[in-house]
């Protein structure tokens, strides 16, 4: 649980899992959109207020961008993967469209003498854009780098509700189709159990089904993600037997995960078993390039 | 079928990309999981995959496709389906049932249907890489944007590079990617321009990958005197790139901008 004002409801944050023994570096550069001024930029705010999607606050600051089109400011914080606050964060600086923030994880850490464990950094924007849904102007990149290695990826961040009472969640599923348990690589699923609401305070325990084919599953408990936690597991280390289970499959099955009334970020990792070389990917929600679910009614249907 | 056959056939249907290498010892695999099951859990939902591979020029290579059952899964690999080549792959999921019957009263569908796939990377030296779909394909000219990408020294480790594909799909030449490539960093709070480069152009649904150290003379000295470099990629065309960066150990990383 973090402080309850850690972050303003109009800033978007976004977790990195930072990974012990690799230097961990953020960088974002935003993109044209950040003081884009559409018709649309100025209609949005006035639909989400009337959606009750965006508080009266929310919507003020966001007139406030518009008009004033103030530069992005960066701050952020070091948190351990059960997720307890080991070191707020502030960056110095500025930054507008094509300006580049960078802040090396690693380093900081070092200089809090902090231990080199795996654990998570929160990056908080001051500002975003004003659509609800897509509110970061750009990605931001995590690069993980080794003595022998080089991996990464891209994501935006966000302000909208997850796992606050302003927002309930029927449940979360992930679905990793790109297993793989071979000779040479080995694949995880990392979870982040995240929350719009600093003093969130719910824990998960998801369960993973195994597939070979579409009838045959191993499921397994995966553990439990503390709120605001991080925890990864390896397809080996949910299901000891996976090399043998999916041996008919030539090594290759699918992953499904679920959870009733939360939602998680959710994380695909393809080690190769020399540890010289890992890729990681956030999963897609393929479920909304087809459903529409902001058009849907009772989408944003708040917690009871 | 060719791709321009297939868009006038489902016009309905977004067709997301991504970037594929078949060599000797590089594969690319595309995973897909049939998700309409989880949208509608009680009834059959079999879909038809359809891939189309284009190589670097832009060329229609292959179109296959693949039956998958409700709730069904695949991993394809590329090097079943074309020659070694790089390029562009193209991934449709296509309902064998009346998707908007299955959707009234029940779920708002999008105006455009898109398909989530992944794709893994890997060389014979156990170097791996992933990644979700990227850019959709677009059959009209896509107007001019500019595009922000960053690269780190990191020690001098990483070898920069980035992926510019131009997923427009149509035969006029307008239809071109011409992109204008600036090397940048940040003086005293302001961005500096160190080096410009004019691309060739990039025919439509093709695919240019270019080695920052080979394309900008002293980009290299640039990163290690600054530490951290912009580029920003300019083009009609030419949605958000990827980066591709190799480690001198051999690793590399491939991803979306």
């Amino acid at each position: 649980m973090l402080p309850n004002k850690f972050w303003n409801e109009w800033e978007p944050r976004v977790s990195f899992p930072t990974f012990k023994g690799v230097e961990n570096l953020i960088s974002f550069t935003p993109d044209l959109s950040l003081n884009r001024k559409t018709t649309r930029e100025f209609a949005l705010p006035l639909y989400y207020l009337w959606k009750k999607q965006k508080s009266l606050k929310s919507v003020i600051k966001n007139f406030q961008w518009l008009i004033v089109s103030p530069k992005l400011r960066f701050r952020g914080a070091l948190l351990s993967r059960d997720g307890t606050l080991l070191s707020p964060i502030n960056f110095e600086g500025e930054y507008g469209p094509g300006d580049i923030f960078t802040a090396n994880v690693s380093t900081l850490m070092r200089e809090l003498n902090l231990p080199d464990e795996d654990g998570q950094f929160l990056l908080i924007a001051s500002r975003g854009r004003n659509d609800w849904i897509n509110s970061a102007p750009g990605n931001t990149t995590v690069r993980y780098v080794g003595k022998e290695f080089i991996s990464g990826y891209r994501t935006g961040f966000f302000a909208r509700p997850l796992n606050s009472s302003q927002k309930n969640h029927y449940g979360f599923t992930g679905i990793n189709p790109q297993v793989m348990v071979t000779d040479t690589l080995e694949s995880a699923i990392l979870l982040i159990n995240h929350s719009s609401n600093p003093a969130y305070t719910l824990s998960v325990n998801p369960k993973v089904r195994l597939y070979r084919n579409t009838k045959e599953f191993i499921e397994a408990d995966f553990g439990e993600i503390p709120p605001l936690g991080i925890r990864e597991r390896s397809v080996l280390s949910l299901f000891p037997n996976a090399r043998e289970f999916l041996a008919k499959a030539h090594g290759l099955g699918t992953t499904v995960t679920k959870v009733k009334g939360a939602t998680l970020a959710s994380f695909h990792i393809t080690r190769s078993l020399n540890g010289d070389s890992f890729g990681i990917e956030h999963s897609r929600p393929t479920h909304s390039y087809v459903v529409h679910y902001t058009r849907m009614k009772g989408y944003n249907k708040k917690a009871k | 079928m060719n791709l321009d056959a297939f868009i006038k056939k489902q016009p309905n249907f977004s067709i997301p990309t991504t970037y594929f290498k078949v060599t000797s010892k590089f594969s690319t695999i595309i995973s897909f999981y049939n998700y309409f099951k989880e949208i509608f859990p009680d009834l059959e939902t079999p879909v038809t995959l359809n891939v189309f591979i284009f190589n670097s020029g832009g060329l229609q290579v292959a179109h296959k496709q693949f039956r998958l059952v409700t709730g069904e899964s695949t991993q394809i690999s590329l090097r079943e389906l074309c020659a070694e080549m790089e390029g562009m792959v193209c991934c449709v999921a296509v309902p064998e049932f009346n998707l908007e019957d299955f959707a009234r009263d029940k779920i708002v569908l999008r105006t455009k249907v898109s398909t989530g796939f992944y794709v893994t990377w890997f060389d014979d030296s156990n170097h791996v890489d992933i990644m979700h779909e990227w850019n959709t394909v677009s059959a009209g000219v896509q107007p001019f944007q500019t595009s922000f990408l960053n690269y780190s020294f990191l020690g001098g480790v990483i070898r920069p590079g980035v992926i510019l594909m131009n997923t427009t799909h149509t035969s006029n030449r307008e239809g071109f990617a011409e992109p204008l490539m600036q090397l940048y960093t940040m003086k005293n709070g302001k961005q500096l321009v160190l080096q410009s480069k004019s691309i060739d152009p990039i025919p439509p649904m093709g695919t240019r990958v270019i080695d920052i150290y080979s394309l900008f003379g002293e980009a290299r000295h640039f990163l290690e005197q600054y530490g951290t470099l912009g580029l920003s990629v300019s083009s009609a065309n030419l949605p958000l790139p990827l980066t591709i960066e190799s480690h001198e150990s051999g690793d590399f990383h491939i991803h979306h901008g």
